[in-house]
C-alpha cells in the first residue's frame, strides 16, 4: 500500500511494507502476525508501539535483529544505512545485534544465561563488539548497572539471585553498554516501581539526547507511552491501525480500538473497570476487511470487505478506518 | 471450613536473608554477609479479602510470595494458616510469658512450617509466578498445561468433563481461537499469551488462596481489565483470598482492599487502600504516588519530586530507617552516620578538587560502625569545609552528637541509631513523624 513520506530529516531506521508469517510452509498452520508494516524512527526518536497482546508487536521488534524462527517468512524491508537488514547475511547482522542495534527482551530469565554471573555477560558482549582491556571492560559494565541501580557488589551474582525487576535493569545495562543506535525495547520497565521506573525512563530520554538513539519502545503501560514517546503507533491483529504524536493518540484517537484501549486504561480515578468487548482475532484467518470489524461499535457494511485506505489529519496523524474516508 | 477462622494468613516477623557467596578471605576479614531480602516483616491477609503488596524492586515482594508456599524456607519467623483473633492472641500470649511449650503446641496446629498445615495450604493455593516464560514447562503445549494440575487434582468427572473445562477457562483469559491455541509450545506464544496459560491454569483448580505476583503485567489495558474482572466476580461469589503483588498502583487502589508499601525487605506502610491512597503517610509511600505514571502527554513535565540518592544495598543496609538517606523528609533522629558524612563530603568535596585528589583523601577515612563514629586525618580540606558546613540546619549536620579535634586527627560522633517501628495496632506507616 502507501510507503509514509515523513517530512524533515531521514530516517535512522525505516520498515516498509513488512509481513510476517510463522509457520510457512511448514506443518503448521500460518500465523500471519505482521502485515503490511510501514513504520520509521528519526535519530533521536521515541516510538511506541502499542496494541492488544497478540497483535505481534514483539514480533515486529524481533525481525529487525532478525531473531524469528527458522520457518518464518519475512516479506518487505527494513533500512538501515541504505541496507535491508532482512537481507543481511547472518554473520553481518550479527556485527550488528548488540552494538548498532540492541534489544530488551520482554522475559529477562529466558534471555539471561542462568550459568553466567552478571559479569560474564557484560565481559561476553564487550569482547565480542570491542577490543577494551578487561579493566575497561569491568569499569564500563559497573557505570552501565549503576545507572540502573543495580550496585557494584552484585556483579558476581547470577540471575536467579536478583528479583524480576533487577534482572529487566540488568538487561537494560546490557542493551546500553555500548550506546546502540537502535534500542529495542520490549516491556522494558514492567516489573519496575514507578520511582525507578521513573529513572529508567529519564535514562532512555537522555541517552535519545546524548547518543541520538533511536527507540522502539514497545509495551502495554499507556502511562509509560504517555511520559516518553514522541510518537505512537497502534496495531490490531499485526496491522498498523492509526499513529500520531503522544498528543494526538491520547486526545484526539480516531480509530475506533484505539479508543477503546485509551478508554480500558485503569487510572488512579477508574472506578469501574472496562474492555473493548469480543476476542482477539484469529491470525491464522484474519478477519476479511477491516481487522476490527467483529469488535468495533461502529461497523459498516464496508468494513467487512475492504481493508480501509489510509487518512491523513495531517503530516503525523494516521488512521485506517472507513469512517473517516471521504 | 471453619467460618470463624478469618484470618487467612498471618506472617509474624518473617525474615529471609540469602547467605553472599563471598571470596574466603573477604569473608574471614568481614564475617558472612546476607541479601537481606525480607527483613522481619508482619501482616495478616483476611479471609476473602484482596491484600496487595506493592513497592521497591528487589524489595522483596516475589520472597514473601516463595516463603509463603516454603518453596523457599524462611530465615526466622513463622506463618500461621487460617487461624482467628483469638489464636493469635494465644500464641502472642504465650510469646510475651515465654511459654515453649504452648508455643510448639500452637505451632504444630497453625503454622506453616509443619508439614501438615502446609500441606493443607498447599491444597487451597494457587500461584501466578511473576516471570511467565520461567514458569511454564517448554514440552507442553497450552491444552496440557492447563490440563495438567486439573487430572492431579482430579477436577471434573471423565475426560471430557475436564477437557470442556480446559476449553471454558481457555476462553475466559482469551486464548481464543481454542482450536487455534491449545497445540501451541510455550516458545510460539507472545508474552502476553504465556501468562494468560499461567493465570488459566491456576484458576482451573478454583483454588480459594491465590499468590498473584504482577498476574498482569504482560496484557493489554483490555484484556486486563477482563481479567482483573474475573478475579473480582471470583473473590465475591466463591470468597477467594488474593496476595497481590504489583507495581501498577492504580490497579492496586482499584482492587486491593488493603495494602502494604515494601522498601528494601520492610513494609514501611500498611493500611485500607482508600486511606493510604487518601493520605499517604510514609515519605517513601508519597514519593511513589507521586512517581505513577500518568496516561496524559500533557502531565510530562509535572514535578515528580523523586527521592534523592542511589537505590541502597540489601546487603549493606543504611541503619536507623533504611528509607533515610534518600527520604526527602528525613530530620537528623532518622538514623544518620559515618557512612552518610562520609559520602556527603565525597559528593560535596567533588566540586572542590578533582576525582584523583579526592581518592587520596579516601583513604584518610575510618569508619567506626560499633561507635557511630567517622574518624577523619590530615586533611585540613575537610576540616575546614565541616566547620563551616556544621553551622548550616540539615538533617546529616543536627545529627552529630560530638566533634573531636585532636591535632589532626577530626572525630565525629553521631547519636545512636534508633529504626522505626510500625506497630500493627498502633501506627501505619514505620516512620518516626507518622
Ligand atoms: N514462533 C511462533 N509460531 C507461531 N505463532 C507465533 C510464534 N510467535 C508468536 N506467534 C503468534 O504471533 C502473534 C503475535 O505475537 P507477538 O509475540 O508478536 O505478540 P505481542 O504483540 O508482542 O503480544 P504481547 O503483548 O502479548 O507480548 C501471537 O498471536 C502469537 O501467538
Ligand atoms: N535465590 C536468591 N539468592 C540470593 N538473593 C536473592 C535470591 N532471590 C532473591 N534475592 C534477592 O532478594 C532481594 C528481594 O528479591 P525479590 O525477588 O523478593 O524482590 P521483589 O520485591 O519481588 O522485586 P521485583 O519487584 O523487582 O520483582 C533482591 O535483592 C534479590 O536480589
Ligand atoms: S474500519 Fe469499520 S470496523 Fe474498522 S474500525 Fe473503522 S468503523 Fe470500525
Ligand atoms: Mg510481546
Ligand atoms: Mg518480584
Amino acid at each position: 500500500m502507501n510507503t509514509e513520506q515523513e517530512t524533515g530529516e531521514k530516517p535512522n531506521i525505516s520498515i516498509k511494507n513488512l509481513d510476517i508469517t510463522y509457520n510457512y510452509e511448514n506443518d503448521s498452520e500460518e500465523v500471519k502476525a505482521a502485515r503490511d508494516i510501514n513504520l520509521d524512527i528519526k535519530n533521536g526518536e521515541i516510538v511506541s508501539l502499542v496494541g492488544e497482546s497478540g497483535s505481534g508487536k514483539s514480533t515486529i521488534g524481533s525481525s529487525i535483529l532478525n531473531l524469528l524462527p527458522k520457518d518464518t517468512l519475512t516479506r518487505g524491508k527494513i533500512q538501515l544505512d541504505g541496507k535491508n537488514l532482512l537481507e543481511l547475511p547472518e554473520n553481518d547482522i550479527r556485527e550488528i545485534r548488540g552494538k548498532d542495534i540492541s534489544k530488551i527482551f520482554q522475559d529477562p530469565m529466558g534471555r539471561l544465561n542462568p550459568l553466567m554471573t552478571v559479569e560474564q555477560h557484560f565481559i561476553e558482549l564487550l569482547n565480542e563488539h570491542t577490543d577494551f582491556g578487561k579493566e575497561k571492560a569491568i569499569e564500563k559494565s559497573i557505570d552501565a548497572l549503576n545507572d540502573v541501580g543495580i550496585p557494584p557488589n552484585r556483579f558476581e551474582d547470577y540471575p536467579h539471585e536478583f528479583s524480576g525487576g533487577m534482572r529487566q535493569r540488568i538487561m537494560i545495562a546490557l542493551a546500553l553498554v555500548l550506546n546502540p543506535r537502535i534500542l529495542i525495547a520490549d516491556e522494558a520497565t514492567t516489573s519496575l516501581d514507578v520511582v525507578v521506573q521513573s529513572q529508567i525512563l529519564n535514562l532512555l530520554r537522555d541517552v535519545t539526547e546524548k547518543y541520538n538513539t533511536s527507540i522502539l519502545n514497545i509495551t502495554h503501560n499507556l502511562g509509560v507511552v504517555a511520559e516518553i514517546s514522541d510518537r505512537v503507533v497502534v496495531l490490531y491483529g499485526g496491522k498498523v491501525v492509526e499513529k500520531g504524536s503522544a498528543e494526538e493518540i491520547f486526545h484526539k484517537p480516531k480509530h475506533p480500538y484505539t479508543k477503546g484501549l485509551i478508554n480500558s486504561v485503569i487510572g488512579l480515578d477508574t472506578e469501574e473497570l472496562e474492555w473493548v468487548e469480543g476476542t482477539p482475532p484469529d491470525l491464522v484467518n484474519p478477519p476479511s476487511g477491516c481487522p476490527f470489524h467483529p469488535r468495533c461499535p461502529q461497523v459498516m457494511e464496508k468494513c467487512k470487505k475492504q481493508f480501509p485506505e489510509q487518512t491523513g489529519f495531517n503530516d503525523s496523524h494516521k488512521t485506517w478506518c472507513h469512517l473517516y474516508e471521504s | 471450613m471453619n467460618e470463624k477462622r478469618n484470618i487467612k494468613l498471618w506472617v509474624k516477623n518473617l525474615k529471609k536473608y540469602y547467605p553472599t557467596i563471598e571470596n574466603p578471605l573477604k569473608k574471614l576479614i568481614k564475617g558472612q554477609e546476607y541479601v537481606k531480602a525480607v527483613d522481619d516483616i508482619s501482616f495478616e491477609i483476611k479471609k476473602g479479602e484482596v491484600f496487595g503488596l506493592v513497592g521497591e524492586s528487589g524489595s522483596g515482594k516475589t520472597t514473601v510470595g516463595e516463603n509463603l508456599l516454603m518453596l523457599q524456607k524462611p530465615t526466622e519467623g513463622q506463618l500461621y494458616y487460617e487461624i482467628n483473633e483469638e489464636i493469635k492472641k494465644e500464641i502472642l500470649e504465650a510469646e510475651k510469658n515465654g511459654n515453649k511449650e504452648k508455643i510448639n503446641k500452637l505451632n504444630k496446629k497453625h503454622s506453616l512450617r509443619k508439614r501438615k498445615n502446609l500441606r493443607k495450604l498447599r491444597k487451597d493455593i494457587q500461584m501466578i509466578f511473576q516471570d511467565p516464560s520461567a514458569a511454564l514447562n517448554p514440552s507442553m503445549t497450552v491444552f496440557e498445561s492447563i490440563l495438567h494440575p486439573a487430572k492431579i487434582h482430579k477436577i471434573g468427572d471423565t475426560k471430557e468433563e475436564r477437557k470442556q473445562k480446559v476449553y471454558n477457562m481457555m476462553e475466559e483469559v482469551g486464548l481464543t481461537p481454542v482450536e487455534r491455541f491449545k497445540d501451541k509450545y510455550p516458545r510460539d506464544l507472545s508474552g502476553g499469551e504465556r501468562q494468560r496459560v499461567i493465570i488459566a491454569r491456576a484458576m482451573i483448580l478454583e483454588p480459594t488462596f491465590l499468590v498473584a505476583d504482577e498476574p498482569v503485567a504482560m496484557l493489554d489495558m483490555s484484556i486486563r481489565s477482563k481479567i482483573l474482572n474475573l478475579l473480582m466476580k471470583l473473590k465475591e461469589e466463591f470468597g477467594l483470598t488474593i496476595l497481590f503483588i504489583t507495581h501498577d498502583l492504580a490497579t492496586a487502589k482499584l482492587i486491593c482492599n488493603r495494602i502494604g508499601i515494601m522498601y528494601l525487605g520492610k513494609i514501611m506502610e500498611l493500611g485500607k487502600t482508600k486511606e493510604i491512597f487518601e493520605n499517604p503517610k510514609h515519605p517513601y509511600t508519597k514519593s511513589l504516588m507521586r512517581a505513577i505514571p500518568r496516561a496524559d502527554p500533557r502531565e510530562r513535565e509535572r514535578d515528580k519530586n523523586l527521592p534523592e540518592g542511589e537505590i541502597p544495598d540489601p546487603i549493606d543496609m543504611p541503619q536507623g530507617c533504611r528509607y533515610h538517606p534518600r527520604c526527602l523528609e528525613a530530620t537528623s533522629k532518622c538514623g544518620w552516620g559515618p557512612r552518610d558524612l562520609k559520602e556527603h563530603i565525597e559528593n560535596n568535596l567533588l566540586k572542590i578538587y578533582d576525582e584523583e585528589e579526592i581518592e587520596e583523601m579516601e583513604f584518610n577515612f575510618k569508619e567506626d560502625k560499633e561507635n557511630n563514629k567517622l574518624e577523619i586525618h590530615d586533611k585540613k580540606e575537610i576540616c575546614n569545609y565541616l566547620e563551616k558546613k556544621k553551622k548550616e540546619d540539615t538533617p546529616l549536620m543536627n545529627a552529630i552528637k560530638e566533634t573531636n579535634k585532636n591535632q589532626n586527627k577530626l572525630t565525629i560522633k553521631f547519636k545512636k541509631p534508633k529504626e522505626p517501628k510500625r506497630k500493627e495496632t498502633e501506627t501505619r506507616a514505620a516512620c518516626f513523624y507518622n
